[in-house]
């Protein structure tokens, strides 16, 4: 096979990749271990869907078994997403292919000949290309690509029977319960970091969020060292990308690892007390001030901006 | 830091410049403005081990000598200049005087706790006829029995919330006049502490008045000799005490232009970075150029103390010029910030109020020129 | 029980000078990768008394200088394989060279990676090595303890909190929040300059370094300059600011 194989755990994800494929002019094949998966993607791929049958029900348990498909069908690419799930599929199944791993491509351009992958490196402080040399295992975040329209054609759907790796066993699930609009289609969205002094004051993120009919997110330490917000919800260059019109960042120093995750953002604000704070230099506006103060007063100006005052 | 470290050093520094960025920093704003002693802080550097920088290792100190003391104050200088300040009388005063003066009985009483951080130590010379002014001193130790009676008032002892204090205390012995110290404990009998005093610079370090009510001072906790006590105890730790507060004070003017290059990395005034403008880079280089000038002074100087060379006129000279640069640049670059530069929520005019404080601290500047004077002119 | 906890010696990036000629890191600074320091903490949080924490490491002559810091920091000993090429070597390469080495060390019960590495932070060198050396692995674990013969991990997978468990031999990469890497006291400091340092190499391993070689060609480290606006509202009066910030935000078209 020449073109790209794409991992798809969810349609839509499957789709994102499918744009990130066809952005590269290369034919595109997928392989799921879902089988509402795996017919909801043959309206997309203009190949071959692959559906793995076997006895886990999580894709990255089937890295040996992709890693023989991919041997088998010799794609010139692989795309997956870069989620915690997708990056260990993709690295045991490179290992399994001693091939190289380009993880959270953030650009995939091709000259006709080489795909160049871009990708953040030093914390998102710097930005390096890669030169791809054969067959190359791809992790790319899909929240930064669209959906693929439906394909003129409607591919073939093979089952393969695959054996999963069931050492790890997931013992317990806990679904962490999702406050408001989710940060991948939120058009407005309020960051909150550790300028913010009280869990308590959340209400006030989640109320200009109210007002800006957006979605409240956070950096890194709020999510994994305050437990303020669940860990989807921070944003950064191992957590969300964003793409939302306007980014509004509360009491956030503005570090890289953060910054990183606004680069799709159209307009960011910053408020911060600390006039030296990194932020204000990736911000297109800023406030110095206290956001206890300047907030409220936002809220009030957005609203009467609203009703025409 | 000195521009000549081994590699262990080296990794000391590291550990302290960690704890002054992730620890301390944090917390220096805060400090200076509640004026609230950091007791949290001061345990923490007990914990990593600073507390034995100078302290022998049959104490249970590290025996790291006064360059690595000062690189590591240095680092917490450039977080909190109070902080170090108020380590330094902990780490490179107190514990040098006791090594110097003490007897071994005394040495593994009171240094092997000290290092562990179980004592948090203080000096206290300064009477309100002045520091240098001993003749007119009040303070007395009068004998009693074998042991000692200690009566007076001492005014502006760093670090007033000590557990042992090292005292100085006017003799006489056969009519002849002389000047003793003292080790007095928290908690003697007529041992009081007075009210912290509200500073311009320095705060959080609690600045206390001591007052001695026939405080009995048992015979062993008598230091060095009756006569001679003072001038024991602040020979070397006096010079290495003041080493400590130049490396605090030379933190503190790093600190400030480190913040201070930052702000002006982000700010635009008249349409162009701040960092366009040429005098305000002058200012800039010209504070990296005296801090430099200053280190150098230091860390020859500390080197020249570790190597025997002993040259009190060296320390006297560093205690000068390099606090008085510290200040000279913190008050330069605090213009850089304009009117954010005034405001409390800042939080980086402590710099210069801080520095402002070495000029006086554990000798003037003026003392120290007398000094010098006195010795290039006899 | 013998833990090998895996380490990268990455270039401070603040230590690198960006220039309109490009990105400088001939004098930058080496240091233990950032989530790595996590790493050490964490296998040093599950050894008991008589589990031994062995500390590995690929890289070149600057790998022999942190190694005091690491030793300073809990593990017993530091193995570093060292060969000059160990810079340009990709996620495949090195973790061929660690799972070589823990194969050389022999009897390896656990191995603890960080989630990645604060250069290039591919994720990738944790699991590679698990499927090279056939263990199980957990990625990117909040938490993680070991029960007698079997370790348990949690971890949080698109809005779901997952609680995991395998038996050892295994692989475990954590983040930060697994382990809070204290920093070392004095005391540990001056004992790491007594503890062992031993030295591998490729050939030891029976690796060469041709087959190390990259499989990408890496181009040149570009600053990441955010083109943004930086328009500050003028101090003061925070009410004129914040209606300074909302007429922009109307021209822009981001306010509905």
């Amino acid at each position: 096979m020449t073109g790209a194989l794409v991992v798809a755990d969810t349609i839509e994800g499957g789709r994102r990749l499918i744009t990130v494929a066809a952005g590269l002019n290369l034919p595109v094949s997928a392989v799921t271990h879902d089988p509402t998966v795996a017919t909801g993607l043959t309206d997309y791929v203009s190949d071959v869907v692959y559906h793995l049958v076997g006895s886990s029900d999580r894709l990255h348990d089937y890295y040996s078994a992709f890693a023989g498909l991919v041997r088998d069908r010799q794609p010139d690419l692989v795309l997956i997403a870069d989620t915690v799930p997708g990056r260990e599929l993709a690295a045991m199944s490179a290992a399994q292919l001693d091939v190289a791993l380009v993880s959270g491509a953030t650009r995939l351009v091709t000259d006709g000949t080489r795909i160049t992958a871009t990708r953040l490196v030093y914390g998102g402080s710097f930005e390096r290309e890669e030169q791809l040399g054969g067959l190359t295992i791809v992790t790319v975040p899909t929240e930064l690509h669209h959906p693929a329209a439906a394909s003129a054609t409607t591919a073939e759907r093979v089952t393969v029977e695959a054996t999963a790796d069931q050492r790890v066993t997931v013992t317990k699930r806990a679904t962490v319960t999702r406050s408001g609009p989710d940060l991948a289609s939120a058009l407005a969205i309020v960051g909150v970091g550790l300028g913010l002094r009280h869990r308590d004051d959340l209400s006030l993120a989640d109320e200009l969020a109210g007002a800006l009919d957006g979605a409240v997110a956070c950096t890194r330490p709020v999510a994994e060292d305050r437990g303020w917000l669940p860990t989807e919800r921070y944003i950064g260059i191992s957590g969300a990308k964003i793409t939302s019109d306007l980014y509004v960042a509360l009491g956030i120093s503005g570090q890289t690892q953060h910054t990183a995750g606004l680069r799709d953002v159209k307009v960011v604000v910053a408020i911060n007390s600390d006039p030296a704070a990194p932020i204000f230099a990736a911000a297109d506006y800023g406030i110095v001030g206290d956001l206890y103060q300047i907030v409220p007063l936002l809220i009030q100006a957005i609203e009467d901006s609203r009703h025409g005052q | 830091m000195s521009h000549f470290l081994s590699d262990e050093q080296v990794r000391i520094r590291d550990v302290a410049r960690e704890f002054a960025q992730v620890e301390v920093s944090p917390r220096a704003a805060e400090i200076d403005n509640k004026d609230e002693f950091p007791a949290d802080l001061v345990r923490r550097a007990a914990e990593l081990g600073l507390f034995g920088l100078m302290i022998p290792q049959e104490y249970g100190g590290l025996d790291a000598g006064i360059t690595t003391t000062c690189v590591v104050l240095e680092e917490i200088g450039k977080a909190s200049p109070s902080l170090a300040g108020m380590l330094s009388v902990q780490i490179a005063l107190c514990p040098v005087s006791m090594n110097t003066a003490g007897t071994p009985e005394q040495k593994t009483k009171y240094l092997v706790p000290s290092a562990s951080g179980e004592n948090l130590m203080a000096l206290s010379a300064t009477e309100p006829s002045g520091m240098m002014n001993t003749a007119a001193h009040q303070t007395r130790l009068t004998p009693d029995g074998e042991n000692y009676r200690l009566n007076g008032l001492k005014i502006f002892c760093t670090q007033g919330s000590a557990t042992v204090y090292i005292v100085g205390g006017r003799t006489s012995v056969d009519g002849q006049e002389g000047y003793g110290a003292a080790i007095v404990e928290k908690g003697m009998p007529g041992f009081e502490v007075g009210k912290y005093e509200n500073k311009l610079g320095w705060r959080g370090s609690n600045t206390g008045t001591l007052i001695f009510t026939d405080v009995l001072i048992p015979r062993e906790n008598i230091l060095g000799g009756i006569l001679t006590g003072l001038g024991e105890v602040s020979g070397l730790g006096g010079l290495t005490g003041n080493l400590g507060h130049c490396a605090s004070a030379l933190g503190c003017a790093e600190g400030m232009l480190a913040k201070t290059i930052e702000y002006a990395k982000g700010r635009e005034l008249y349409g162009q970075p701040m960092t366009a403008l040429q005098p305000i880079t002058y200012w800039l280089s010209e504070a990296w150029v005296k801090i430099e000038a200053a280190r150098s002074l230091l860390y020859t100087t500390t080197r020249m103390v570790e190597e025997g060379r002993i040259d009190p006129n060296m320390i006297m000279a560093c205690k000068v010029h390099v606090c008085e640069t510290a200040f000279e640049v913190c008050n330069r670059l605090l213009q850089v910030w304009g009117g954010h530069g005034m405001m409390n929520d800042t939080g980086v005019h402590r710099y210069m109020r801080d520095a402002r404080v070495d000029l006086i601290a554990e000798g003037a500047s003026e003392t120290m020129l007398s000094g010098i004077a006195q010795s290039i002119l006899a | 029980m013998n833990i090998v906890v895996c380490y990268k010696s990455a270039l401070e990036e603040t230590s690198m000078l960006v220039s309109s000629s490009g990105v400088d890191a001939t004098r930058a600074r080496h240091k233990i990768s950032d989530y790595d320091r996590n790493a050490i903490a964490a296998g040093m949080g599950v050894a008991t008394e008589t589990d031994r924490v062995l500390a590995l490491t690929f890289g070149g002559l600057e790998a022999k200088k942190t190694a005091k810091d690491v030793l300073s920091r809990g593990p017993d000993q530091v193995y570093a394989v060292i060969a000059n090429d160990a810079a340009s070597a990709d996620g495949a390469a090195t973790a061929k060279v660690l799972a070589a080495a823990i194969r050389s060390i022999g009897d390896v019960d656990l191995v603890v990676c960080g989630e990645g590495s604060s250069d290039s932070y591919a994720h990738q060198v944790g699991p590679r090595i698990a499927a090279l050396l056939s263990m199980p692995v957990m990625s990117e674990l909040s938490e993680f303890s070991v029960e007698g013969t079997a370790i348990k991990g949690k971890r949080t997978v698109g809005g779901v909190t997952e609680f995991l468990c395998a038996d050892l031999p295994a692989v475990a990469t954590v983040l930060p929040a697994a382990a809070e890497a204290p920093i070392p006291g004095l005391k540990a400091v001056l004992a790491a300059g007594k503890k062992p340092l031993t030295e591998m190499t490729l050939a030891e391993l029976g690796l060469d370094a041709t087959s190390l070689a990259p499989k990408t060609s890496a181009g040149p480290l570009t600053a990441v300059l955010a083109s943004r606006k930086r328009i500050l509202f003028p101090d003061g009066d925070a009410s004129s600011q914040v209606a300074g910030l909302v007429g922009a935000l109307v021209k822009e078209g981001v306010l509905r």
